[in-house]
């Protein structure tokens, strides 16, 4: 990189940073959705900003016995104990392994979904979203970007997916 | 064998040994003849004092008788010195024998004699003086004079008698050392003259016998030469025409040697030339080695700026992970604030704006700090390329200096080398040009050989000449030691 890239790209910067208090809100009309990317056992995933409640990075999850082998621990966030999942595991694209870097917590975080990279997140305009051909798993629904496409993770379904499963595992427990 | 100088010196010397040994018998002879007279002359002496003595007793004998006869005062005149006369001849005596105990002993017995007779002869002169004759008369035959002068007798007859005995004696030593040397003058002569009869007839004999022998070994030797001389003519002959060949021959060798000496001065020179350009290869090799080591300091300093800059450049990949870090945060913090402004609804929707627009610049920063990752990267893979081309290039340098350093030492050692090929040539072109001087010289002498040759040639039939004429003399010899042979 010379010198002059460095300045064509320090004006773009410039620009852009100055563009963003300069151009109006975006129309609601427009962007009706936000979508945060996220990876986990080499998969891309879009999830919805409205179920999560935050993400947070580098905690340590303190590892408890528990009734599903995809519980990863317990960790802090904000002031309260949250159970971690690995959501590789929960889909069934790899086995739980150590904890990854990033987790995605539920929309009152009562939960927290452990994922292996952040990508960022999108504008997801009505008319990409599109319905999945799989509609009966954790992603109904597909979001279609400029050069490629994702699965909508729901969130939702996930958190339902684990109370079914922890609701059927305690009475065997109890017995 | 002895020669004949020997002989001669062998015969003269015993002849010389024999006239010494007659000599020395004679001489000790002579000596002892000497000794014996001049002790019969002392043994005379003692004699002639004890005759004094006997003398002076009697005139003193008469003299008293004379005065007693007479009364006469002059009658006593001759004895009017004895008593100085008598102890004065004994103590000549006594010093005479003084070497003879015997004597001495009869001298030591005779002085109280003389001493009474003294006394006797003046008590009895005193008594004639005042008495007169007849009392003088009566003392005189009863007084004890007449027995004293027997004793003295007896006494100067036993002094006298011994010396008559020596004299005997001393005339006995002096007929024997005479017969002696009578003895060995006649014997040592007949021996000698014996002696000289036999060593000339001898010396005779065998110089005629050697002589012979030896004319008979000149007469073969000569005839032996005569055949020498001729086969030194035909060998001088052949030694000329050699003489030749090797003339023809050395004067090629000249030739040769010259142009060996030419050669080597040509040499001589080409090295002095080489000296000079191997002198200047190694100056410029040094001041070469002095700008390689130059480029060494630059490397070096070279190397330790790069590292320097690798650590610069490490602390720039952790001053990013900082950045990084600080950008990751702030894009976490901007989407939950994305978050929370969703969850806000209308109402949070220009705070969202704000967020994405805090996320948009974290995602710059980020993306930013992994061009400037990227960039560190490559500038630290520059720098340990760098540092390795360096490393390398120091090493091509220390390399570069050690093959100048051994270029200068070649370069040093061609030098020493070439002076030595220079000296060399030179000691060639001085030893050929000496070697041409010294053919020449054999030339010449070769030259002076061959006109001796031709002398020696010539010298040859004078050498048989000279020896038939030696031949011939040799019987004119042999029939001078020999006639009875040669006739």
């Amino acid at each position: 990189m010379d010198d002059d890239d460095v300045g064509r790209k320090l004006a773009e910067l410039r620009g852009a940073f100055d563009a963003a208090f300069a151009a109006p809100p975006p129309d609601a009309e427009v962007a009706v959705e936000k979508f945060l990317v996220t990876r986990s056992g080499g998969v891309a995933y879009a999830i919805r900003l409205g179920e999560i409640g935050g993400v947070a990075v580098d905690r340590r999850a303190t590892p408890v016995p528990g009734p599903l082998p995809e519980l990863l621990g317990l960790t802090a966030v904000r002031g309260k104990l949250v159970p971690v999942y690995s959501l590789s595991a929960l889909l069934g694209t790899a086995a739980a392994a150590a904890l990854p870097r990033w987790l995605i917590l539920g929309e009152r975080e009562e939960l927290a979904f452990a994922v292996d990279a952040m990508d960022g997140y999108v504008f997801g305009h009505r008319v990409d979203v599109l319905p999945s051909s799989n509609r009966s798993g954790h992603c109904p629904e597909t979001l279609r970007l400029e050069n490629s496409s994702m699965g909508i993770l729901s969130v939702s379904s996930l958190m339902k997916r684990i109370a079914n499963r922890v609701a059927s595992t305690r009475p065997l427990q109890e017995h | 064998m002895w020669t004949f100088g020997k002989k001669l010196a062998a015969g003269l010397a015993i002849c010389l040994l024999a006239l010494v040994v007659i000599g020395v018998v004679a001489y000790r002879g002579v000596e002892s003849l000497t000794r014996t007279s001049y002790w019969v002359t002392h043994t005379h002496s003692v004699l002639e004092q004890t005759v004094r003595m006997t003398a002076i007793l009697k005139d003193a004998e008469s003299g008293q008788r004379g005065f007693i006869i007479t009364g006469e005062e002059k009658f006593l005149a001759p004895i009017s010195q004895i008593d100085v006369d008598l102890p004065r001849t004994v103590k000549e005596l006594r010093a005479l024998t003084i070497d003879n105990a015997s004597q001495q002993r009869r001298i030591d017995a005779l002085e109280p004699l003389i001493a009474q007779r003294l006394v006797e002869l003046n008590r009895i002169l005193n008594i004639r003086r005042t008495g007169g004759f007849e009392v003088s008369q009566k003392a005189l035959v009863t007084g004890t004079g007449f027995r004293l002068m027997s004793e003295l007798d007896r006494a100067l007859g036993d002094i006298t008698a011994e010396e008559n005995r020596l004299l005997a004696q001393r005339a006995e030593e002096v007929e024997s050392a005479a017969s002696m040397v009578r003895s060995t003058i006649l014997w040592g002569t007949i021996l000698c003259v014996v002696f000289v009869f036999a060593a000339g007839w001898r010396l005779t004999s065998s110089l005629t016998g050697q002589v012979g022998s030896a004319v008979q070994h000149i007469q073969s030797s000569s005839v032996e030469l005569q055949a020498a001389a001729n086969q030194q003519a035909t060998g001088t002959k052949q030694q000329a025409t050699a003489m030749g060949e090797i003339r023809m021959t050395i004067t090629e060798l000249l030739s040769t040697s010259r142009q060996i000496a030419e050669s080597a001065q040509r040499v001589a020179k080409i090295a002095n030339e080489t000296v000079s350009a191997a002198r200047g290869g190694d100056h410029t090799v040094q001041k070469t080695q002095e700008s390689v080591a130059a480029i060494r300091r630059q490397v070096d300093l070279i190397v330790n700026h790069m590292l320097e800059l690798g650590r610069k450049s490490q602390q720039i990949g952790g001053i990013l992970e900082i950045i990084n870090e600080l950008s990751e945060q702030t894009n976490i913090l901007s989407i939950n604030a994305t978050i929370e402004a969703a969850g806000a609804g209308e109402i949070g929707r220009r705070f969202a704006v704000v967020a994405e627009e805090i996320r948009k610049l974290s995602d710059r920063v980020g993306g930013s700090t992994k061009e400037i990752r990227s960039l560190v990267d490559d500038i630290r893979a520059a720098v340990n390329t760098t540092v390795m081309a360096t490393e390398g290039g120091s090493k091509a340098v220390d390399a570069g200096t050690r093959q100048f350093s051994e270029v200068a030492e070649s370069f040093s050692r061609i030098v020493g080398l070439v002076s030595t090929t220079t000296d060399a040539a030179r000691e060639i072109e001085l030893s050929t040009k000496q070697q041409a001087s010294a053919v020449e010289q054999v030339n010449v002498a070769v030259s002076n050989v061959a006109q001796a040759t031709k002398e020696t040639e010539s010298s040859s039939a004078q050498t048989l000449q000279t020896a038939s004429q030696l031949a011939a003399l040799s019987r004119d010899l042999t029939k001078l030691i020999r006639p009875q042979a040669t006739a």
